[in-house]
Order: structure tokens, then sequence, then C-alpha cells
């Protein structure tokens, strides 16, 4: 099946660009939805959080994901700041959005490994302003949770960007998400939003993500930088990703609890 | 007497140029009251402190890093079984907290209640962070909006100490919706739009919803006074205007006055705006302050005026009006001055702004009163078209007017009695002084409020149902980032916290220790053994983290700073009383100095009660200062006047017994002195010494034509006598408006400056004559060639 994306998705990229002006909002979503992002891969996220004082935290993670099927499954262990060296992060992510994710905690200081509560896919996630979901779909859109609409373009930075808004095709949807619309701006050479606006349930303007940076690595199109400001509490956050490896494999046995509690 | 044909000539220079006054007067009022409409109103309870005051640093720093503001607090009460924990009133809880999060002067993420926070909760193999109104739960497993979700929440509040009291009361009965306002200045739409939210809300039988807080009493006193002032200030007016009408039985006696007012008035608020200078709360009464004080130059100016044309109906008007301005410059001109003194003294003896500008304003408009009165007046006297005597001043007629006779009547009493007059005022001191150190000072922003109004009974609703609506903040600040990570340290606020907590009227404290308990307890299988602060530094940091991970980015920020390095200790107080908070704060910072401070970590008190404390604490130490000063000032002025000792202390002496009389109304019936009521004394100085000066001035007068017997001194009373009681009716009348005011401070202050122009009133025309009579200082006599060695005792023939 991810074979068949992949297929999908080049011959999409192959096609030539004055179609893009014709383009409804779901074939849009569905072009973004096709980007391969291999199997499996290792990075570090170093994620900056600033507070409203313009007071700057700085974490580092080392994390893995790879696809079990249709499960997606990530880890993500903590080396700074020092005292929390070691805290790890595990993540199963099922296929079904009506199966909640399973995640668990590992505290070393507590020499536990602890079962959290799933998040809602709109709560934020580890502390930053992204929400799960937008950490967990990696630029792509769950096309089932909203009706697109295509909005004609716009010139940022002097690229021309598609602009598609999105709105939760249900209450429980717009809930689970916190979000009344969304809109995007989606570059079309790489078929990422590089500017999203999030609008909260009152309506209010609640954050804007920037895609900072975009690479090619070991031929996968890959997010290397990205940013999000929260216009109501003035925090922000940005995540870099570092040292972004697809070709070494990561072991299925490394998502697993014991693994967890071993670290590093 | 000798200055008099000197000022007469400059008097007639000014009314043959009567036109150019008129005119002239015209630009420089409306040159003062251009900027007016610029005036900015500041009700705000930190208006009151020295912005350079610690207290008030402290806590705009806390406000900064903790982004804590004064918040409106709404609370939905109901004493019945299952208290709030029903499915009606946690319903009403989520709907009246989602409308508070739409509205535009609210931010959104820092709407506290119910329906926003999360329980943290332990299970056998981890833990679960979820809302208690969430619709997707994993804890709680009655579906929301069921009973059996009511009966959990109540249960899971039961197991987390640090909501109790605080998010709901510690009986059941009450919880909280806490709303932050964004922007201070907008208190007002924000209360209104909190109301208007609440009246629209369906609420469940037996349940009450109250508004509190802060930011809603800010909001509520703007409208409040406002509404309040602005029916008083127009009818102070009347009424004067009306004792104007029955003083003079005369139109132009009734509208001259009133320019003379409206100039005072309208200058003195467009300088304050031209300044930059706020109105505050108690500039209201400044406002009927100025009325009284520029309608008394008016009064005694149109009173010798009168009384020229009856002793002599054929004079020309302008002549009657020359020698009218040239018998009454004098003093009106020493009545101002030392007005201006009293003021002046007040402004410089406060700390606090509003105080300042009062008495700075207060001399500005007396000044202004001084100038028109002697300048205005007079060219619009010439200029009005009729001569006619009014009936009171008739020749013939005037014998029978009832406030000449009742002024006669009085003079002939004391005069015949001076011994008694005399006595009877020792009595009264007496008794006065008693009454005065029975004085307490004290100070509660909500008694602003009449009990009946809905924030005075929200107020004692949510104190009584929760852990208190005041706040006492204490700042911690460690030495490096993550220094809260410290087991010692947090022991210490832990120990910090259950001091405070024995303290009177502290309901309850929260702060970091209590997520870091609870989270460790937590993370622990919920096991309530693990209810403590963990003794390893990394595992706080990392259950710091956990909670981090597991909300908001900001959810912490109430309580931690974002480097961890600074907590706010946040103790809440049911009781807003000056008398209370002086038990709690310097205690409190007794402890800290004492106990809690060490090398690595430092607190210090703040918080709106800690400001509070300070504020008040500064009228306790500086209200006899700031009496003292402006005695002083008004009686050296008066000597300087004067220019004699003896004179000074006489015209000191009704000012005197009406600050004692006052302060003895105070102590007898227990009325506090707070921050209106400690500049009663000072503006009652500044009314008071008019009596006096006017009553002493023509006892001189008198005493120099005639001498100070008894049989010369009632000459006091028909003219400057009856001006007197019609100053003192005026006076005491437009202050008496106050006493129908909705808001009590309001109230006390017309009543107690009533009190004050009475006493004033009455000393001057009793014990003042009485007193001179039987000493008859040589400073009122006509000065002699030759001294006899027992001048005192002389009596002239």
């Amino acid at each position: 099946m991810r074979l068949i994306i992949s297929l999908l998705s080049m011959t999409c990229l192959a096609l030539p660009a004055i179609a893009q002006d014709t383009l409804t909002g779901d074939e849009i979503v569905a072009q973004m939805n096709a980007r391969d992002d291999g199997n499996y891969v290792t990075r570090g996220f170093s994620i900056e959080l600033t507070d409203r004082s313009g007071k700057t935290r700085t974490e580092k993670t080392i994390a893995y994901r790879r696809y079990f099927g249709d499960e997606k499954r990530t880890i993500i262990f903590y080396t700074e700041p020092t005292r929390v060296r070691g805290t790890g992060f595990l993540t199963y992510d099922y296929a079904d959005p009506a199966i909640d994710d399973d995640q668990w905690l590992y505290l070393p200081a507590l020499r536990k490994v602890r079962r959290i509560s799933a998040s809602d896919r709109g709560d934020y996630f580890l502390g930053t302003d992204f929400t799960y979901e937008e950490i967990k779909k990696e630029q792509k859109i769950e096309s089932e949770d909203y009706r697109f609409e295509a909005k004609g373009a716009e010139i940022i930075d002097g690229r021309e960007l598609l602009i598609v808004e999105g709105t939760p095709l249900s209450d429980d949807i717009s809930d689970e998400l916190g979000l009344s619309h969304v809109v995007w701006r989606i570059d079309p050479e790489i078929w990422m939003s590089r500017k999203t606006d999030y609008y909260d349930q009152n309506g209010n303007h609640a954050r804007t993500a920037i895609l900072e940076g975009v690479e090619t690595i070991d031929g996968y199109l890959t997010t290397t930088q990205i940013f999000v400001e929260n216009h109501k509490t003035g925090h922000s956050s940005r995540i870099t990703f570092l040292n972004t490896d697809y070709t070494t494999e990561v072991p299925e046995s490394l998502f697993s609890q014991p693994r967890l509690r071993r670290g590093l | 007497m000798e200055s008099i044909p000197k000022k007469q000539g400059v008097v007639d220079r000014m009314l043959s140029l009567r036109w150019l006054v008129i005119i002239a007067a015209t630009l420089i009022i409306g040159a003062t009251a251009f900027s007016l409409p610029t005036l900015t109103k500041d009700t705000s309870a930190d208006a009151f402190i020295d912005p350079e005051s610690p207290a008030l640093i402290y806590k705009e720093r806390v406000e900064k890093v903790f982004g804590l503001t004064d918040p409106i607090v709404v609370a939905v009460i109901n004493k019945g079984g299952n208290g709030v924990f029903d499915t009606d009133n946690l319903a009403l809880v989520e709907s009246l907290t989602s409308k508070i999060e739409e509205l535009k002067q609210v931010d959104p993420d820092r709407v506290v209640s119910l329906a926003t926070e999360n329980n943290i909760v332990g299970t056998p193999d981890g833990l679960i962070v979820e809302g208690f109104l969430d619709k997707k739960t994993e804890h709680f497993k009655g579906a929301r909006g069921s009973t059996e979700r009511a009966s959990e929440i109540r249960e899971a509040i039961s197991e987390f100490p640090l909501y109790q009291g605080s998010l709901v009361g510690r009986e059941g009965t009450a919880t909280l919706i806490i709303a932050e306002i964004l922007d201070e200045d907008d208190a007002q739409a924000t209360y209104d739009a909190v109301v208007d939210i609440a009246s629209q809300a369906v609420v469940p039988e037996g349940t009450e919803i109250h508004i509190a807080g802060e930011g809603a009493v800010a909001g509520y006193l703007s409208t409040y006074i406002d509404k309040d002032a602005s029916r008083l200030n127009p009818l102070a007016g009347v009424i004067i205007t009306i004792v104007l009408l029955l003083a003079f039985l005369s139109l132009r006696a009734a509208i001259l006055p009133n320019v003379v007012v409206a100039a005072t008035v309208l200058g003195s608020f467009g300088l304050m705006a031209a300044s930059g200078t706020s109105f505050y709360v108690i500039t209201n009464g400044l406002v009927v302050n100025l009325i009284g004080i520029s309608v008394a130059d008016s009064i005694h100016i149109l009173s010798a005026y009168y009384s020229i044309l009856r002793d002599d109906p054929d004079i020309d008007k302008k002549a009657a009006v020359k020698l009218a301005v040239s018998k009454m410059w004098r003093p009106v001109t020493l009545t101002s001055l030392t007005t201006i003194a009293g003021f002046l003294a007040l402004s410089a003896s406060s700390t606090m702004p509003p105080i300042q500008a009062f008495g700075l304003f207060g001399a500005l408009g007396v000044a202004l009163a001084w100038m028109y009165s002697l300048t205005l007046l007079p060219a619009l006297l010439t200029i009005w078209p009729t001569k006619r005597i009014p009936l009171p001043f008739k020749s013939g007629l005037t014998r029978a007017s009832f406030s000449e006779r009742l002024m006669t009547s009085i003079g002939r009493t004391v005069l015949g009695a001076p011994k008694v007059v005399v006595g009877l005022s020792v009595v009264i001191l007496t008794v006065a002084v008693f009454g005065a150190m029975q004085v307490v000072v004290d100070e509660d922003r909500i008694e602003n409020f009449r009990p009946t109004e809905p924030v005075y009974m929200a107020d004692k609703a949510i104190n009584s149902t929760t852990d208190g609506i005041y706040n006492l903040d204490i700042l911690v600040e460690t030495q490096s980032a993550g220094g809260l990570y410290d087991p010692e340290t947090l022991q210490r606020i832990e120990a910090l916290q259950d001091y405070i907590e024995t303290l009177p009227s502290v309901g309850g404290t929260t702060s970091i220790v209590d997520y870091v308990k609870q989270l460790h307890r937590s993370v622990n299988d919920g096991d309530a053994a693990f209810y403590t602060i963990p003794d390893n530094a990394d595992l706080i940091a990392q259950l710091f983290f956990l909670y981090g991970a597991s909300a908001d980015p900001t959810d912490f920020e109430e309580e931690i700073d974002s480097d961890h390095r600074q907590a706010l200790v946040r103790a809440q107080i049911k009781e807003g009383r000056y008398t209370n908070n002086k038990l709690l704060v310097p205690a409190l910072e007794k402890y800290v100095k004492d106990v809690f401070n060490n090398e690595t970590v430092k607190a210090t008190v703040t918080g709106r009660v800690t400001v509070s404390y300070y504020w008040i604490q500064g009228i306790d130490q500086s209200t006899l200062f700031s009496i003292l000063l402006s005695f002083v000032a008004v009686t050296l002025t008066a000597m300087l006047v004067f220019r004699s000792a003896i004179s000074g202390l006489l015209a000191a002496l009704p000012v005197g017994l009406a600050i004692l009389l006052v302060y003895a109304v105070m102590g007898f019936t227990g009325i506090p002195l707070g921050v209106s009521t400690s500049m009663f004394a000072a503006i009652a100085i500044g009314l008071s010494i008019d009596f006096a000066i006017h009553a002493l001035d023509r006892l001189r007068e008198i005493g120099r034509t005639k001498g100070l017997d008894a049989d010369a001194l009632i000459d006091l009373y028909p003219e400057t006598g009856r001006a007197l009681f019609f100053n003192f009716v005026a006076v005491a009348g437009g202050f008496g408006v106050l006493m129908t005011s909705e808001v009590p401070p309001l109230v006390k202050f017309g009543g107690l400056v009533a009190v004050a122009v009475s006493v004033a009133f009455l000393a001057s025309v009793t014990l003042l004559p009485a007193l001179v009579t039987l000493f008859k200082p040589r400073a009122l006599l006509a000065p002699k060639p030759k001294e006899k060695p027992n001048a005192f005792n002389h009596k002239p023939t």
C-alpha cells in the first residue's frame, strides 16, 4: 500500500503546474497526504520554548519512528535538560482514529514506566504550542476531519501558495481538535503548508504555524524546522529537526516498555 | 483701613475696565476649561498608592511574571443537598465558562473553573490527566452531564486538596469561575458583560450566581460613583441656589454666584485634565467642595453690596459695588489664603496621588474662585440692568428679617453670658477629646458599597462559602533556573504555607508544591502516602516536566515561571479589612525574614492584600501629621495675615474645635478612619477657617472703632453674622446633599464635613465673641500711641 502511495505521489508531482489553479481543496489535500515519509526515521528534536516575557528554554530529544503496517510507533528520549535526561515517551498511534493512542512515560528518577492517558488530538504536544495532531501528521492533514475549500492563491515571500480552508465535519471533531477552522497556505512545489492559521472554537485567531525549513534528505522531502506562535498566550515554540536519517533501520524491538525503561 | 483708599483705586480701575474684565474672564474660563473633555477617570485601588511603593512594584512584577491580573470572580452557589455537584449546576458552570471565554475583554486561556481545570489521578499502571468536564474521559466513567459524573467530580475534588476551597468551596456549596481581564481599563465593560451573561443563564432552583472580585469591584465602583455624582453635583448646585434665593430674594444674587461657581469648577477640572491628572473616586468630593467654597466668597460680597445699598439707597450702582469690593476684598483674600494653605498642606502631607491631586486642585480652585469673585462678580454686578434692593435689605423691613433676628438673638445670649459659653465649650471639648480617642483606623473597599448592592452581597457570599476572595501573594525567588527542584526549598515553601494557614482569616494557600505532591501521589498509583515532596531533585524536575507534557504549555504559569526559578504562593483571605490585614502582613513579613529566607531562597510578601495594607498603613501613620500640618499652615497664615499671633490663634480655635468634633463623631459612631475619612479633617480645616476669619476680621473692625464690650460686639451679628449664617447654610447644605448619596463614603464625607462646618460656624459666632469680650485682646483694638500697663483689661470709654 505504501508503495502505491509513493508511486501515486510521483505521478502527481510530475503533473504540469498549470493544473493547480483548477484543483479543488480535496485534491490539494490529497497531494499533501501523498507524500512519502519513509518507513522509519531517526532524528533529534531541539525544542525551543519562549514564554510571553521572551524567556526561552531549550529541550533536546532523540526520536525514532517506524510504521508497523498502518500503525505508527514513536519513541522519544530526552537528553536535555540534564535533570530530565532519560525521560521517555512511547506512543502507539493506531490508524483508526476511533481507537485512542496508547502512551507510556518513563521517569528515570522514579524508575517506573507509567501509562498516561491518551491525549486529545488537539492537546498540546509535550509542553509545546504544537498539538499532538500536528506533530503526528508531519505536515499532512486528516482528510476525514474536514470539509476543504480551495480559496485561490496568495504570494508570500515570492512563492505562490494555494489557500485551503478546512472546517471540521462535526462538532465532535471540532471539540477533539479544539478548532473552528484552519487556513493552510500550501506550496505546490513541495505540497506542504508554509503558513497555517488555526482558529479556536470561539473563532479567535489562536495560532500561526510557519514552516521554516524543508530539505530533501535521503530522497525524502523532510521538514527541518517548524515554528508556532500562540496568539492568545504570547507563548511560542520552535522545533528544529537534527540529524534526520532514513537509512539506518530502526529495530522493531525499540518500541517496547522494557526498551523505554532502559533509556538511550 | 489704611489700605482701603489704595485698594479703592485698584477697584475703580478694574470697574472702569469692566467689559475688558468680563472678556478676559470669559477667555480664561474658555482656556482653562478647554481640556475638560480629555479628563480621564481612574477608579482603580492601585491609583491611591504611590507608584514607587515597593509593595506595588512587586505586585506588578508578579502580574508580569505569572500573568496574573485582578480577576472577575463568578460564584455558583447552591446550599442544597448536593451543593454544586449536580448535573444542572455543572452544566451552568460549563456554559458560563464558555460564554465568559468568548468575551473579548477576557483572556480565554486564563479563565479558571471546573470546566477548564484538569484532574490528576494515579492508576495502578499510570497516570491520568483530564478535564473534569471533558467529554472523552478515562478516569471518569459517567458520561458528561450525568449524575454519575457529578458524583465522580465531587469524589475527585475530595482527593485533590489543591482545588479545595479555591476552585470549589470546602463544603461543596460553591464553585468559582475566575476570569482575568486583559486590560484593567475594561473592568467596567467586562463586569457589565459578565452580569449580562449571568442574567441570561438558566439557573437551577436554589442556585445563586454572584459576581465579585477586584476586577468587578473596580468596574462596579466607577459606574456606581459616576451615577451618584452626576445626580449629586447638580443637586448641590440647586440647593445652593435655593439658599442664595432665600438669603437675598434676588435673581441676580442667585445667578451671578453660579457663574463664579461654574467658572471655578470648569477651570479647576479643565486644568486637571490639561495636567494629565486623572479623575479619581474621591475627586467627586472636590466638585461639591469647590461649589461650596466659591459660593461663599460671593455670599459675603453680595451681602456687603446689599447692605451698602440699604444704608444709602441713592448710591450709584457702580459706587456701591466699589464700596462692597473694597470692604470685602480683605476677608475674602484672607479666607482664600488660609484655605489654600490648608489644601496645599493636605497635598504635601499625603503620599496618595488622588489626595495629592485633591489638595492641589482644591487650592487651585480656591484661587480661581477668589479671582473670579473679586473681578468677574463685581463687573457683572455693575452691568446687571437693575439696582433693585432685595426685600431682606429694604430699610424698615430689614430688622424683621428672620436670619438677622436669629443671629442678633444668638449674639445677645452669647454676649450676655460669655463665661457660660466658654464653660460649655470646655465641656464639649473634653467630651470630644474622649470621643476622638475612640477612632480606629480601618478600611474595607467593599464597604464603599451599600450592603444591598449585588457586588457587596457577592463578596460576602463568596467569602462565606470558599477560602476567600482576597489574595495575599508571596513571591519566592531562587538563585538560578531550576532552583525550585531543590526538595529543601519546596519544604520551606510547604512550611511557609502551613504558617500562613495559622494566620487569621486565611482560608487556604496554593503553590507549585501542592501540584508536586499531587503528581508524586499520582505516579505512585494514587497512594495517599505519597502526597509528599519527593526528596530527589531530579524526580521533582521530572514531575514538573510530566505535568507540563500532559497539559497546556502555560498551565503552570500562575504558580511558577518558565525557567522554574520563581514561584508564587497564593493565600486566599476571607476578610478585606485593614484591621485584619494588619494582623497578617507584618506577621508574615517577620516569618519570611526570620525563618524563610536564606542564602539560596528569598521570599517577598505582595499581592492585593499587602498593597492595601501598606496603603492604609500610610493613612494610619500620616493622618495625624497631615491634620497637624494643615492646622499649623492655616494658623500661621492667619497669624501672618492678621499680623498678630493672638488673632491667628483665635482664628484657629473654631477650626480646632471643628476637627476635634468630627473625630469625636467618628469615634462615637464607629466610623473608621480610612481612605476617604482621612481627608475630612483637612478639608474641614479649609472650610472652617473661613467662618473664623470673617468673624474675626469684623470683630477687629468693631474693636478698632467701638471697642470690645458686649454692646459693641453685638454689631457682629446683623450683617457679618447673617452672611456667615447663609454661608453656613449654603456649605452645609451643599455637603449635606452628599448624605443622600448611594455611596457610603460620600455619605460619611457629606455628613462629617457638615458637622465640621456647623461647629466652625457656631464657634465663630459664640465662643469667639465670648472669648474676645472676656479677654479683649489688644490685637483687635485700635493701635494706641501709648499702652497702659493693664491694657488687656482696659475698657475704652
